[in-house]
């Protein structure tokens, strides 16, 4: 019986369409997909794509007392209870806003995708590069859910929380329904509870976009 | 996971599923394949990096066609797109049958896969998506509401809409009548 099925199936025809008989090699496939895993390790997003095992692998710990940087400015109390939040004043891109940054922080950069925060005077200035830095992102747009972990509600609003590495993850839904992702170092010292309160002073504007993957 | 047992398991995916994965989505490209080549690999890569989630949920195909589904409908918004004309000049219709002579249930022999294609090049990509995936891939239109974002009522207007304008594309050449002989309709579906 012609049906669209048919319809569809013959403007498979005349080469547009591969034989659905033919067989298929994975290899190039497979090439792909480790090469995409690999950058993906090497910026840092494989904590949002499952596997962070890698991030691990290339974050560079924080040195308390000892190096040069923000770290070896550290207190005690600080280290025991990270690094202070404090109000923020100053410009912010397109995207995102926050309230409070970490002591000591600024914001790198942005764009609809994501927000950026590094400790002042970081080498690595690329804002595609997520690695020991706190991030700021709607969640993928691949991503169903919050993900596993624990519960971290975030001004009233559900939230999971998780450390995968040297990174945590927080995933709450903000005030409008939107899932957002934030990524922070583990050398921030901060708990589930002052993550949230860092996420509480997010505000997601419209021009902000989902990624992907 | 170890990297040997995700891509033992990754390539049994893609020998099983790529062929038909590619096919669906030259369907969604209206016949370009270079477009669909594009979308698939896409597709599997994110696919490969995923794996390890996903195989333990066991929707690796629902998850390529996510993403297959979703770079249709982003490219297709990118203004390059727009600009791009990626469908060959209509062909020539030939001209409607004598009455009579196709039956119901017949698609005419004059409809060929060039006029298909073109066909559905000039079908918004939404409407194409809603067609391929409720008629070429039998999903539900809860399934289909889904994939594509959007409330299951969208997706029967938009298969609706999308039958009625192939059947207008096609009506000329095919001598298929307003009551479209030979095309099912949403009712008759899931």
């Amino acid at each position: 019986m012609n049906d669209v099925k048919d319809l569809l199936e013959r403007a498979l025809t005349d080469g547009h369409g591969p034989d659905p008989a033919q067989g298929a090699e994975p290899a190039a496939d497979l090439a792909r997909g480790r090469g995409l895993l690999r950058r993906r390790r090497l910026m840092g997003l494989a904590g949002l794509a499952g596997g962070a095992a890698a991030v691990a692998a290339v974050a560079v710990p924080l040195s308390v007392g000892g190096g040069s940087g923000h770290g070896a400015r550290l207190g005690a109390h600080q280290v025991t209870a990270g690094i202070a939040l404090v109000a923020y004043r100053g410009s912010q891109p397109a995207g995102y806003q926050v309230s409070e940054v970490p002591n000591g922080w600024v914001i790198q950069g942005g764009n609809a995708y994501a927000l950026v925060l590094a400790p002042q005077g970081d080498k690595n200035t690329d804002i595609n590069v997520f690695v020991g830095k706190l991030v700021v992102m709607l969640q993928s747009r691949d991503a169903t859910g919050p993900g596993p972990g624990t519960s971290q509600p975030v001004a009233g609003q559900p939230g999971r929380f998780q450390v995968q590495g040297d990174t945590e993850i927080l995933t709450y839904k903000d005030q409008k329904g939107a899932w957002v992702v934030i990524q922070a170092p583990t050398k921030l010292g901060w708990s589930a509870g002052r993550l949230a309160q860092f996420a509480a002073g997010v505000q997601v504007l419209h021009n902000a976009q989902q990624g992907r993957g | 996971m170890p990297r040997s047992l995700r891509d033992e398991e990754f390539s049994v995916f893609v020998r099983a599923r790529r062929v038909e994965l590619l096919r669906s989505a030259c369907l969604l490209a209206a016949g370009d394949t270079h477009r669909a080549e594009d979308l698939v690999q896409t597709a599997l890569a994110r696919l490969y990096v995923a794996w390890p989630r996903v195989r333990r949920s066991g929707t690796q195909a629902a998850y390529a066609w996510r993403i297959i589904v979703n770079a249709h409908l982003d490219e297709v918004r990118q203004p390059r797109w727009r600009r791009e004309h990626y469908v060959p000049e209509p062909p020539d219709r030939p001209g409607a049958a004598a009455p009579g002579a196709a039956s119901a249930d017949a698609l005419p022999d004059g409809i060929d896969g060039d006029q298909i294609r073109a066909a559905l090049a000039a079908l918004p990509p939404r409407m194409r998506a809603a067609i391929v995936l409720r008629h070429w891939m039998d999903l539900s239109v809860e399934e289909t509401a889904s994939l594509l974002r959007c409330s299951e009522g969208t997706v029967k207007s938009q298969t609706a809409k999308a039958l009625a304008r192939l059947r207008e594309l096609l009506a000329d050449g095919a001598g298929m009548t307003a009551g479209g002989a030979g095309m099912t309709t949403e009712r008759s579906h899931r």
